[in-house]
């Protein structure tokens, strides 16, 4: 039954224009890869292809995110978790179903980062590249899923997966910032102030060392880079879809 | 409105144990990994003014304010600080170019020459700085009059240079209006010839910029007797 929901999810991907939003975000990246290399003086090619890298990677996350909240509210608006859920679907099928759905999305996604990359860059470190883009936006999918379970509204779902993305993207320079020397002092909400640094970068998954645009540029593709970034998925998507299961087993429906 | 929740007990207990795991295990691995390293990075040459304008959206005189804030925390990355005699000086000069030429009426690119990178003890940078200055100076006399007076102190106190001094204070006179510019800035070579010590000659400085309304701002009033004290602590200090 998870499989058949999965299915609905894909069904719906391609029926509500996401590849034509994948093709005109691809078009985008490559026009602006394009022009970074035509205005620069040298390293045309790699500056072409960190571009177009980047845009095509804040691209994916941020259409991913958009279609699995609005996709997940509509469930709600129109009652078609209602109507699942009153089969003999469990709520935790229901949502692996809708898990497994979101997945496929993004490694259709990673898939074709890859094939588009190999065409400029040696197929392993397009690979490396791909096969992080699909864990980074798998956080950031399982993450907006949880969240449209639990806000069923889009605009605060966007809003706090977007400060979540962000804030675990910066939390590297936020733990630097709090360890300067200059600002550190005795007080009690400088205590606070730190304490809470360290407990959210421990709660955050590292997003920072994912999708590196330097990998392309410095061709690396050792698996080493990618192992951790392997493992960190494999906890986190975990946690963050406990997360929604409570909230969902919780729910009155 | 309070939405009606369910109790916890409904939550199937593999659920929730899988919640605790993984909650323990990302928490476990993160205080395992690499801690984040500070690592000095170069200050980078500037772009252009035309590129800047592209990436402000047109609005320069915000994007001016923002790259000085930018700059003038570059000597203070995250977890590490940077002397100003490691900057490269020409980078230096070259964003607080930028900064003037997105807004030629920012006060702040010439403050930060004249009462940061000039004040460090390096007189070739020093240097580099006040002729920094004295050209911005040469665009607009009557608007950038107080920081070309402050390398006029430079010059007598810091480098000890008489003649720059005086070359700089007669730059000053010739180049200034009258009615624009207060009569002290525009008769700084009696500062260089008098000999006056340099504590009276900030405090005189200081004195002249705030009543010729120069200084409105709370911060940069506060910022140069910040400055006036710590030089005075510092005369006081070497002569006991």
């Amino acid at each position: 039954m998870s499989l058949s929901i999965a299915r609905l999810v894909v069904i719906e991907a391609v029926r509500t224009r996401l590849v034509l939003l994948a093709l005109a975000a691809i078009f985008v990246a490559g026009a602006a890869g394009m022009f970074a290399g035509a205005i620069a003086i040298t390293d045309q090619h790699m500056i072409r292809v960190a571009t177009f890298a980047a845009l095509l990677r804040i691209g994916g996350i941020a259409v991913v995110a958009l279609f699995v909240i609005s996709s997940q509210v509509r469930e709600f608006t129109d009652n078609s978790i209602n109507l699942a859920l009153s089969r003999p679907v469990s709520r935790a099928h229901y949502y692996a179903g809708r898990l497994a759905g979101v997945a496929i999305v993004v490694g259709a996604w990673a898939l074709l980062g890859l094939v588009l990359l190999s065409l400029a860059v040696p197929v392993p470190v397009a690979l490396v590249w791909a096969a992080s883009l699909f864990c980074e936006m798998l956080i950031v999918a399982s993450f907006a899923l949880a969240c449209a379970l639990a806000l069923q509204q889009v605009p605060t779902a966007v809003l706090a997966t977007a400060a979540f993305y962000l804030l675990a993207r910066t939390m590297g320079a936020i733990q630097l910032l709090n360890a300067e020397p200059l600002t550190q002092g005795t007080g009690t909400g400088r205590q606070v102030a730190d304490f809470a640094v360290r407990v959210i970068a421990l709660a955050l998954p590292d997003l920072e060392r994912m999708t590196v645009s330097s990998w392309l540029v410095g061709s690396i593709s050792d698996l080493a880079t990618l192992l951790p970034l392997l493992v960190q998925t494999a906890i986190y998507v975990p946690l963050l879809a406990a997360l929604g299961l409570t909230d969902l087993y919780r729910k009155v429906l | 409105m309070r939405v009606p929740e369910r109790s916890w007990r409904v939550v199937p207990w593999p659920i929730l144990l899988l919640l605790a795991a993984a909650l323990g295990t990302q928490m476990t691995w993160r205080a395992h990994q690499r801690q984040p390293q500070a690592v000095a990075a170069a200050l980078p040459g500037p772009p252009t003014a035309s590129a800047m304008k592209v990436f402000s959206l047109g609005d320069t005189a915000l994007a001016s304010r923002w790259l000085m804030l930018w700059l003038q925390a570059f000597d203070n990355q995250p977890g590490i600080s940077i002397a100003f005699r490691q900057l490269d000086y020409q980078r230096v000069i070259g964003w607080l170019q930028l900064a003037l030429e997105l807004d030629p009426v920012n006060p702040y690119p010439l403050l930060a020459a004249s009462h940061l990178y000039a004040e460090v003890n390096d007189p070739p940078r020093q240097r580099e700085m006040i002729e920094f200055i004295r050209r911005a100076f040469s665009q607009a006399p009557d608007q950038r009059w107080a920081a070309m007076a402050h390398t006029v102190f430079l010059a007598r106190h810091r480098l000890q240079d008489k003649p720059l001094a005086l070359a700089l204070a007669g730059q000053l006179r010739a180049a200034t209006d009258p009615s624009k510019v207060p009569g002290w800035a525009r008769q700084m070579e009696i500062f260089v010839l008098e000999d006056i010590g340099e504590i009276e000659a900030a405090r005189v400085m200081l004195g002249g910029l705030v009543a010729s309304g120069e200084v409105t701002d709370p911060g940069e009033l506060a910022f140069l007797q910040k400055r006036l004290a710590q030089m005075q602590a510092d005369d006081s200090g070497n002569s006991h």
